[in-house]
């Protein structure tokens, strides 16, 4: 294929001095073609099989290679900012057209970016200077500026047509390469041939199509008679009125068809509970989630639960939710759009669903909607939450969805749930509600899981058989979990041999599996914790920085394993000193170390607190008990 | 005078002066239309009107205008009521305080009359409207046979303007709805664009004319928030019905 690059080479005189080649390109066309590039425009022109063997976020470079190889020879646009029929019209007006056989964008860039012929209806440079005047210094031409800076930034406006996107910011577009107006671009894609147009271009087109009519000589008679009339109308037509031509510049087109496509693809025209969730991936809230979803399914019944997924387009472990609850990825219909679209295209599917309660688990966008729009959606539906635990920041101090979402959004919510006594006490505490708000904060533990495992006795047998000390340590190599905790005690006691389980989620820490005491031994992602081999293993070592009631704490619990945890969150709820061992000390790696010792010290002991611990989660950690205090919650309201 | 072909209706309320440019403009538009031949009445609905409203048009120099005079306190009533009284097979209402284009009239008539023998349900529209007084701009229409054209946007805005020259049938059959009395709002012309869409009008723009339209700074926003909310109870709105809303050839193929 690099043979056939070349081949489409016979205008690159125009390249003057450049001798060096990439990719059968002169570096200077090379260098154009990498600015032009817009991968995710380029990526919507192929199909499904070619986009997964380049995967979600190719890069330029990867977008360019595959360009030059397969999309030039196909026709595609590479770049959102070449459209072929409007540079052939504007070649005619210099008299020239691209030869046959070459591939008009090529064409571009090396004859006519010479030829400074603007390639685009999107792009005007002399409004774009006129209105831009700062840029009269820039020292290339100035379609360079727009296509390296001013379609990335929602300042520069390109056109007398307007912006051609929503005016709001976004910090990535520059480095993916993702012009603003990219949503309007792929607007309606499926109405328009995008390897020649789009919505967006021929919206800006019957704008300036509108503009030229107003040059018409049978309009400005009109015009010039009203005028007569009217002084108030003077000079209609100065070049710098704004020119809309609704609905295409209009982003609540997009965000009123988007809504209606999500209700479509839910599949179901009314539902009784809307369970927000962020995502779905290895976390105790995803299964929170899925224990809400289950019990409010076995109270309403089939199709009367919808889960939709706000904030980020993966949804790993399905299996938490019940067969038949349908579930919705809000994001592929949001993706591109800027706040408040994205809460606004929520409150519009929420409202079409007319549900009788909303519940948000997680759910960033679900909590924006209630914190912003509350009224509004309190309008329709009860509101009620999930409050895990806060979150700490780099600097200690507290953040997440119990600090502003919480206090923004407590007038609209109908009831709260809370997996933690302590969490409960400390915001009805921390906010001095009153009876009101304080009734409507609800205790209610999670069940335990479904699985029946009894490791008692193990410790005691692989003491007694002088076995080395194995310990288990399972979650995301994530900041919250605290692992560098677990590499200082592994330093601390090389002889205990720690078998961490899980996976980095978040990635805001670094692990260099390379750089791990020789007695860690990561043993990768986990289907489930009752698939682990408990009985190989002396005890649960738990260590995060800050939680809520943690579910592999209470799995370990439910299975009998002896546990050393950090008394954070409510962890303290769970593991006490007559059930365990907890470390006030969280962030101490000597403090850990001696509970394990105290812990190894008496065997016995060790198994009579976890056997104490193991009898009281199953008491009180019930699934029956869970469903049927969900369901008089749904059916009464909290003063149940 | 034999049947009119076209009703003109000027509603005013409380304007006086302002309305010196929009009835010079509706004059000339009329004396148009009658030179390319049709029958024009001209009325002007005085709905509630002020004691300088109705001074102002009782002037001479308003003699060739029939002035009715109504005590609905409400422009969708007063326009369905003056719609009944009034005899041309078309309508086209005008604000007291924008203005016409010179042409709007005859070549309005003119594009409805071709679209009826083609047996066409049309409403037309001014291909665009220029905005004045608070600020100057230019909105280009897209009528509903262009690309462009998305039922969504219905739930944004009003699709089309409120001044449109419309078969004397199509407001028998979809009057205006009256305020939305909870809210205090008019939005009678939004109604009556979802409406007439949804029972098969087709609406059309009709080239090189337009609509002056005097621009005040209200409360907009807040308007057309409450706005929106009503637009989606509407029953050709909603969320399982609205991309059938104004698909060319929908209502006939019902039919």
């Amino acid at each position: 294929m690099r043979q056939w690059a070349s081949r489409v080479r016979p205008t690159a005189g125009a390249d003057g001095p450049d001798v060096e080649e990439t990719q059968g390109l002169a570096s200077s066309v090379f260098e154009r073609l990498r600015w032009c590039a817009h991968p995710r425009f380029y990526l919507a022109q192929l199909d499904e099989g070619e986009r997964g063997r380049l995967g979600d976020e190719p890069g330029v470079e990867a977008v360019v290679k595959h360009y030059l190889e397969v999309g030039a020879p196909r026709g595609l646009r590479v770049s959102a900012l070449f459209n072929p029929d409007w540079y052939a019209d504007r070649l005619a007006e210099i008299g020239l057209a691209v030869p046959d056989g070459e591939v008009p964008f090529l064409h571009w860039l090396r004859t006519g970016w010479d030829r400074r012929v603007v390639p685009t209806p999107l792009f005007d440079p002399d409004w774009y200077l006129e209105h831009h005047p700062v840029l009269e210094s820039h020292p290339r031409w100035i379609l360079h500026h727009y296509l390296t800076r001013g379609c990335y930034q929602p300042q520069w406006v390109p056109s007398p047509a307007g912006r051609h996107h929503g005016g709001a910011a976004d910090d990535g577009a520059a480095r993916r390469q993702d012009p603003l107006f990219l949503p309007e671009l792929l607007h309606r894609a499926v109405d328009h041939d995008l390897t020649r147009t789009s919505w967006l271009e021929e919206g800006v087109r019957a704008v300036l199509d509108r503009r030229r009519r107003l040059d018409d000589p049978a309009l400005r008679t009109q015009i010039d008679i009203a005028a007569d009339l009217e002084p108030g109308l003077h000079s209609p037509l100065r070049v710098e009125l704004p020119t809309v031509a609704p609905p295409y510049a209009h982003p609540g087109t997009r965000m009123a068809e988007a809504a209606t496509a999500a209700h479509s693809a839910l599949g179901v025209d009314q539902v009784d509970t809307v369970v927000l969730v962020p995502h779905c991936r290895m976390s105790g809230a995803a299964r929170v989630a899925g224990l809400f979803t289950d019990a409010a399914r076995v109270a309403g019944g089939p199709d009367s639960v919808a889960v939709v997924s706000t904030d980020l387009p993966v949804f790993e472990r399905p299996s938490l939710f019940p067969d038949d609850v349908r579930v919705l990825d809000l994001t592929r219909h949001v993706a591109g759009m800027a706040q408040p679209a994205r809460r606004d295209v929520l409150h519009d599917l929420l409202q079409a669903l007319r549900p009788a309660r909303v519940v948000l688990i997680n759910s960033l966008l679900g909590w924006q909607l209630v914190g912003e729009r509350g009224e509004d959606v309190a309008g329709f539906a009860d509101v009620g939450a999930y409050l895990f635990t806060w979150e700490i920041d780099e600097h200690g101090h507290r953040y997440g969805y119990p600090v502003g979402p919480f206090q923004q959004g407590l007038p609209h919510l109908s009831w709260v749930l809370f997996d933690s006594d302590r969490m409960r006490a400390e915001l009805v505490d921390r906010y001095l509600m009153p009876a009101a708000a304080r009734d409507r904060m609800i205790f209610l533990r999670n069940p335990i899981a479904d699985f029946s495992v009894d490791v008692g006795g193990v410790l005691e047998r692989r003491r007694a058989a002088g076995l080395p000390v194995r310990v288990l340590w399972a979650g995301r190599f994530d900041r919250q979990k605290r692992f560098d905790l677990v590499v200082d005690i592994a330093r601390l006691r090389p002889d205990l041999e720690i078998c961490a389980w899980g996976k980095p989620v978040l990635e805001d820490i670094d692990l260099d599996p390379d750089d791990l005491p020789p007695n860690i031994r990561l043993m990768g992602v986990y289907d489930g914790f009752d698939q682990l081999p408990l009985d190989e293993v002396d005890f649960l070592l738990y260590t995060s920085g800050w939680d809520g009631i943690p579910n592999v704490v209470l799995e370990g619990a439910q299975s009998g394993l002896p546990i050393v945890a950090s008394a954070v969150g409510g962890v303290p709820e769970v593991v006490t000193p007559e059930t365990g061992y907890p470390v006030a000390e969280v962030d101490d790696p000597a403090a850990y170390v001696a509970a394990i010792e105290a812990l190894l010290a008496d065997p016995a002991a060790a198994a009579a607190r976890a056997a104490e611990l193991r009898r009281q989660v199953h008491q009180l950690f019930d699934a029956d008990d869970y469903r049927s205090r969900i369901a008089k919650l749904l059916a009464e309201g909290p003063m149940s | 005078m034999g049947t009119p072909d076209l009703s003109v209706i000027a509603t005013a309320h409380s304007e006086t002066v302002v309305c010196g440019p929009t009835m010079r403009s509706a004059d000339l538009a009329v004396d148009a239309a009658r030179a390319r031949g049709y029958v024009v009445e001209t009325i002007v609905a005085l709905d509630g009107a002020t004691e300088a409203t109705r001074a102002y048009f009782e002037q001479p120099r308003f003699g060739h205008w029939v002035r009715w005079e109504f005590a609905e306190g409400d422009l969708g009533r007063v326009r369905n009521a003056a719609v009944a009284r009034s005899g041309g097979r078309y309508v086209a209402f005008l604000d007291a305080d924008d203005l016409y284009s010179e042409n709007w009239l005859a070549e309005g008539v003119a594009a409805l009359d071709a679209a009826a023998a083609e047996g066409r349900r049309v409403i037309a529209h001014p291909e665009l409207n220029v905005m004045f007084d608070g600020g100057n701009s230019v909105l280009v229409h897209i009528d509903q046979a262009s690309p462009l054209f998305t039922p969504y946007f219905a739930y944004l805005r009003n699709y089309h303007d409120s001044l449109c020259m419309t078969p004397r049938e199509a407001h028998l059959t979809i009057p205006y709805v009256s305020r939305d009395i909870p809210n205090g709002l008019s939005f009678q012309d939004w109604q009556f664009s979802i409406e007439t869409m949804a029972a098969g009008w087709e609406h059309i723009l009709v080239r090189d004319t337009i609509i002056f339209k005097r621009r005040r700074d209200t409360s907009l926003g807040q308007e057309s928030s409450n706005r929106r909310s009503i637009v989606r109870k509407l029953p050709a709105m909603a969320i399982d019905r609205v991309q059938d809303l104004a698909r060319l050839g929908k209502a006939s193929e019902r039919a």
